[in-house]
C-alpha cells in the first residue's frame, strides 16, 4: 500500500513509534495502543479511534511520535530510494539538561502572527513558545494530542477536544501563568479562520460550522457537513493557542515581543532578519521539558554562507543538496534522510479550456513526452529518487511500481516519444509554438527542471519558448490566467484534500488550467467524507489514477529522500527544525545537546 | 559659499521628488503585486483577494495611489511594511541604515586608504617592479566579481579550518570582537573595487601632474621630495580622485544589497532585495528615498570637499 518498502530497507526502523518526547512515555503509549515494537506503517493499520483510547489511557499530555519506516509488502518498494536511508529515530538514552542548540533560519522580513501568514518562522517559534490544540507526528504529519490530550468523533460531524488541566501561560505579563482555558482555544480557532483576507489560512476552517466552549478543559467543534481533513488545519503548525490579552495588548501579533505562549520556551527575542533567541520556561507546566536551555536561531540567507555556517559548527543542522552529500561527512556529523511529507505538485501543462491544451491529445503527448529522469537530474542532481505520480508523499503517493508502469512515467522508449509525435500530429499541433513559464524561484528550481523538459518535448514535434520570470511576475500571471503553459510546483502540506481540491476541483482557487470534470469533483468530495484511513487512502489513490489517466496536467514528482546533517551532540532530532522545516518548534522540548 | 549651499538644497527637492516618483512608478510597472505573492499559499478567493488590496492601499488607479502617496510623503509618513507591518522609517532609521552606513563607510575608508597611496607609489616610481605590480594587483581587483570572492571568503575557510565569520549579526555594544569581523570582512572585500579604481585614478593623475612645471620648480627649489608629491602634486591630483569616490560610493551602497545578502547582515540592501522581491512597496519607496538622500549628502561633501583642496575653486 506504502509507495516505498521501508521494510525492505533498514531493519533498525521496526522499533520506531517512540514517543520522542519521554521514552517512558512512549513505551505507555505504544502499550496503550496495543503496539510495543511495530512499525509505524502497521500502527497505521490501527484505527484512530483506539489510538485515541490509548493515549487518553495514558493520562498523556502530548506525545510526539516518531513516524519511521516500517513497510507494506504488498507495495513493491524503491529500495533504491531508501537503500542507505538514516531515518531519525527517537532516542531511548536519558536525556541531558542544558546547553544551547543552534539554528538557521533562510527567510528575512517575515513578520511574526501565526495567524495572518503563509510563511514558516512565525509557526516555527510559536510552536515553541506556546501550543496547538493538535500538532503533526514527525514524517507522516497525522494529527497528535498536543493541548487537547485527547479528542472524540461522537458523530461525522461532531469533534470534541479535551484540554490538559495542568496547562497555563507563562509567567509574564499580561497574562502572568494564569491556566490556558477552553476560551483561549475558542478564541484563537476563530481569530484563525475569521472570514477575511487577512487571515489567509481560514479557508481550511471553512467547513466548520461551529467552536464552542462546552466546559473550562473542553471544546466542541461542529462541521456544516462531514470532512475528515479538518484535522489537518486543526493540528497544522499555524495553528497556535495564544492568549487574547496578548492580542489586546500588541494590537496583532507582528512583532517578536508579541509571542507569549503556554510552551516550554520563551521567546527572548525574534525578528527574522536577525534570527530568534528562545530560553527554557522556568515555569512550565510540564517540568520534565524542555531540556535545552536555550535555542538560537540564526538567519542566513545565502544558500553558501548556510553550508559556511555548518562547517563552521556556527548551527547544528542543515539540509543538505545531495551533491554536497559527501563533503559533510565528518566525525562530529550524523546525516539523516528524511522522506518527503509535503503534499506539493509538480505540475507540467496549461488551461484545458485554450489551444492547444484544449485537445486532449496535446495534454497526453506532453505526458509521454517529457522526459523524467532527466528533470529530476537537473532538479535534485545527484539525488536517488524513484519517479512518484502525482504525490512525493511515500504514504499517498501511488506505489512507484505502479507508477513506473503507467504510460509516461517510467524509462522513457522510443514507442512512447513515436506515440506522443504521433498524438501531436493528429493534433495539428505539430511546430506549434509554445511559450513555457517558469521562475527562477526556489534556487533556479523550476527553471532546471523547466529546461530539461524542453529536448523531450521538442522530441514530440512541440516547439517550445522558455519564459524564466522572476517569482511574482509568474505568480501575477498565473492567478490572472494569462499564460500558456507552465512548470511549476505548488505547496501544500499534511493532507491531499487540500492540494486535489484547489488545484483541480472545478471551484478550486487554484485551478489555474480550468480544469472541470463533475466526476473528480464528485471523487473529492467522497473522499473528505472517509473516516478509516486505509480506505481513505485508496479513495486518494483512485483519484490520483483519475488524474493520471486523464491528464489534466502531466506530473512531475519523485520519491526521494532529503538528507540533513545533524551534529552529533544533537540528540532526539525528529523533524526538519530551522531552514526548510516542513514541520514546527514543536520537536524542540524533547530534543537535548551534550554538554 | 552660503549661495552654493542654498542653491545645492533647493536643487534637492526636485531631486528627491524624481526619485521618488521613479521609485513609485518602476516597481509598480513590475508585474505582480505584493497581494499576489502575500496569497500564494493560501486557499485565497477573489474577493479576498480584492479586499486585501484595498485594505492596502494598492487597489486604487496609479494617480490615485500616486496622491494618496505623495501625500503621506509630505506628512512624513513613509508608511509600514506589507509583509511585517512594521513602519518603514523606524526600521531603516533604528535598525537598518546604521548597518549599511557603517559597512560603506569602512569600504570606502579602507578602500581609499589602499587605494591612494599604492597609486602615489605607482606613479613616483613609474615602470618599476612596483609600479606593475600595483597595476597588475588593481585590473585584477577590477576584473574579479566582488560577489565571487566573498563567497570564496565564506567557503574556503570553513572547508579548510572550520571557520566563518560569525553569523547573527551584533552590533558592537553587544559583542564588539563579533561585530568587527562582521562588519570588516564584507567591507575590505567590498573596498577592493574601490581601491583599484582609485589606484588607477590616482597613478594616472599624479603621472600628469608630476610633469608640470611647478613640479619641476618645486623640486629646482630644493624641495624635499617628499613635500613636493604630498604638498604640490598630490594635492592637485586629488580632485579627480574624490570625484570618483564619491561616485563609488553610490555604487558601494547599491552594492550592499548583494554582500549583506551573503554575509547575512540585515541592512538596507538585503531590506531592499526583500522588498523588490515581495513587491513591498512602502519598503521599496522608503529604502529609495534613503538612498537618494545618502547619494546626493555624499556629492554635496564631495563638491564642498573641492573647495578645501583647491581654495582657486568657486562656486
Amino acid at each position: 500500500m506504502c509507495g516505498i518498502d521501508f521494510a525492505a530497507v533498514n531493519t533498525d526502523i521496526s522499533v520506531s513509534l517512540v514517543a520522542a518526547r519521554s521514552d517512558t512515555f512512549g513505551r505507555q503509549l505504544l502499550e496503550g495502543i496495543g503496539l510495543k515494537a511495530s512499525s509505524y506503517w502497521h500502527a497505521r493499520q490501527v484505527s484512530r479511534r483506539r489510538l485515541l483510547k490509548g493515549a487518553a489511557a495514558t493520562s498523556a499530555s502530548v506525545a510526539i511520535i516518531s513516524a519511521c519506516g516500517g513497510g507494506d509488502s504488498s507495495s513493491a518498494g524503491s529500495s533504491a530510494v531508501t537503500a542507505t536511508a538514516n531515518v531519525p529515530k527517537a532516542e531511548t538514552a536519558v536525556a541531558k539538561k542544558g546547553g544551547t542548540l543552534n539554528l538557521m533560519w533562510n527567510v528575512a522580513d517575515a513578520q511574526m502572527d501565526p495567524h495572518t501568514t503563509t510563511e514558516h518562522f512565525a509557526p516555527e517559534l510559536w510552536r515553541a513558545a506556546s501550543h496547538g490544540l493538535l500538532k503533526q507526528e514527525a514524517g507522516t504529519q497525522n494529527a497528535v494530542a498536543d493541548l487537547a490530550t485527547k479528542w472524540e468523533h461522537p458523530d461525522s460531524l461532531t469533534y470534541v477536544f479535551h484540554l490538559d488541566a495542568r496547562a497555563k501561560w507563562q509567567n509574564t505579563a499580561p497574562v502572568n501563568g494564569r491556566a490556558v482555558t477552553a476560551d483561549d482555544v475558542v478564541y484563537s480557532l476563530k481569530r484563525i479562520s475569521t472570514p477575511d483576507a487577512s487571515h489567509p489560512r481560514a479557508s481550511g476552517f471553512s467547513q466548520v460550522e461551529s467552536i464552542t466552549v462546552t466546559d473550562a478543559a473542553t471544546v466542541t467543534l461542529k462541521l456544516k457537513a462531514p470532512f475528515v481533513p479538518i484535522l489537518t488545519p486543526l493540528s497544522d503548525k499555524w495553528t497556535v493557542i495564544v492568549p487574547k490579552e496578548v492580542v489586546d495588548k500588541f494590537g496583532d501579533l507582528k512583532r517578536g515581543d508579541s509571542i507569549i505562549g503556554c510552551g516550554p520556551f520563551i521567546c527572548q527575542q525574534a525578528e527574522s532578519s536577525k534570527g530568534a533567541t528562545l530560553v527554557r520556561n522556568p515555569d512550565y507546566w510540564n517540568s520534565q521539558f524542555p531540556y535545552l536551555d536555550k535555542v538560537v536561531y540564526t538567519t542566513i540567507l545565502d544558500a553558501d554562507a548556510q553550508q559556511a555556517a555548518y562547517r563552521s559548527r556556527q548551527i547544528d543542522i542543515l539540509a543538505v543538496p545531495d551533491l554536497q552529500i559527501d563533503s559533510f561527512k565528518a566525525d562530529d556529523t550524523v546525516l539523516y534522510d528524511f522522506p518527503q511529507t509535503w503534499m506539493n505538485l509538480s505540475l507540467i501543462g496549461g488551461p484545458n479550456d485554450r489551444a492547444p491544451f484544449n485537445d486532449e491529445r496535446v495534454r497526453h503527448a506532453i505526458n509521454l513526452g517529457v522526459d523524467r529522469d532527466a528533470i529530476i537530474s537537473a532538479a535534485f542532481p545527484g539525488a536517488k529518487y524513484k519517479t512518484a505520480g502525482v504525490f512525493e508523499n511515500e504514504f499517498w503517493g501511488l506505489p512507484a511500481d505502479e507508477i513506473a508502469k503507467t504510460p509516461g512515467y517510467g524509462k522513457k522508449t522510443d514507442a512512447e516519444v513515436k506515440d506522443a509525435r504521433d498524438l501531436i500530429s493528429a493534433a495539428g499541433a505539430a511546430g506549434t509554438e509554445i511559450v513555457l513559464n517558469t521562475t527562477k524561484a526556489y534556487s533556479a528550481y523550476h527553471s532546471d527542471r523547466a529546461e530539461a523538459m524542453i529536448p523531450g518535448l521538442e522530441k514530440i514535434g512541440l516547439k517550445i519558448k522558455l519564459n524564466v520570470m522572476e517569482y511574482a511576475a509568474f505568480k501575477d500571471v498565473e492567478s490572472k490566467k494569462q499564460f500558456q503553459m507552465t512548470a511549476a510546483t505548488y505547496a501544500a502540506y499534511g493532507d491531499p484534500d487540500t492540494p486535489l481540491y484547489n488545484q483541480f476541483h472545478s471551484t478550486g482557487t487554484r485551478n489555474y488550467w480550468n480544469f472541470s470534470d463533475p466526476t473528480y469533483d464528485a471523487m473529492v468530495t467522497k473522499q473528505r467524507q472517509i473516516d478509516d484511513l486505509n480506505a481513505r487512502q485508496q479513495a486518494i489513490y483512485e483519484i490520483q489514477r483519475y488524474l493520471l489517466k486523464g491528464t489534466p496536467m502531466a506530473h512531475d514528482q519523485w520519491y526521494h529522500r532529503t538528507t540533513v546533517a545533524v551534529r552529533k551532540r544533537v540528540h532526539n532530532y525528529l523533524g526538519m527544525n530551522g531552514a526548510n522545516s516542513s514541520t514546527a518548534g514543536w520537536f524542540l522540548p524533547g530534543m537535548w545537546v551534550d554538554a | 559659499m552660503q549661495q552654493y549651499l542654498l542653491r545645492r538644497i533647493v536643487l534637492l527637492l526636485p531631486t528627491l521628488f524624481l526619485a521618488l516618483t521613479a521609485a513609485f512608478v518602476l516597481i509598480r510597472m513590475i508585474p505582480g503585486d505584493a497581494v499576489t505573492v502575500l496569497m500564494d499559499n493560501s486557499q485565497y478567493s477573489k474577493k479576498d483577494y480584492t479586499d486585501l488590496r484595498q485594505q492596502l492601499g494598492i487597489d486604487g488607479s496609479i494617480p490615485v495611489q500616486y496622491g494618496t502617496f505623495m501625500e503621506s510623503i509630505v506628512r512624513g509618513d513613509f508608511g509600514k511594511s506589507i509583509w511585517t507591518g512594521q513602519p518603514v522609517m523606524r526600521e531603516l532609521i533604528t535598525s537598518r541604515l546604521p548597518i549599511t552606513l557603517e559597512l560603506t563607510f569602512f569600504a570606502t575608508l579602507i578602500g581609499m586608504v589602499i587605494g591612494v597611496p599604492a597609486g602615489v607609489i605607482a606613479a613616483t616610481k613609474q615602470d618599476s617592479p612596483i609600479d606593475y605590480a600595483v597595476r597588475v594587483v588593481s585590473i585584477g581587483a577590477l576584473a574579479t566579481p566582488g560577489f565571487w570572492i566573498a563567497t570564496l571568503v565564506l567557503v574556503l575557510p570553513s572547508y579548510w579550518w572550520h571557520w566563518a565569520p560569525p553569523f547573527g549579526y551584533k552590533s558592537f555594544v553587544q559583542e564588539p570582537w563579533t561585530h568587527i569581523q562582521q562588519i570588516m570582512i564584507p567591507a575590505l572585500i567590498m573596498s577592493l573595487a574601490l581601491a583599484a579604481a582609485l589606484m588607477r585614478m590616482t597613478r594616472s593623475m599624479m603621472l600628469e601632474v608630476l610633469r608640470q612645471d611647478f613640479i619641476r620648480t618645486a623640486r629646482a627649489k630644493g624641495l624635499q621630495s617628499r613635500v613636493v608629491v604630498v604638498r604640490h602634486c598630490l594635492r592637485n591630483a586629488l580632485l579627480p580622485v574624490v570625484s570618483i569616490t564619491g561616485v563609488q560610493v553610490a555604487i558601494l551602497l547599491g552594492g550592499t544589497v548583494i554582500y549583506e545578502t551573503i554575509f547575512s547582515l540585515p541592512g538596507v540592501g538585503s531590506y531592499l532585495y526583500e522588498g523588490v522581491s515581495r513587491r513591498d512597496y512602502p519598503v521599496v519607496q522608503g529604502v529609495t528615498i534613503m538612498l537618494t538622500v545618502g547619494v546626493i549628502l555624499v556629492n554635496f561633501v564631495v563638491d564642498v570637499s573641492y573647495r578645501l583642496l583647491d581654495p582657486r575653486v568657486r562656486y
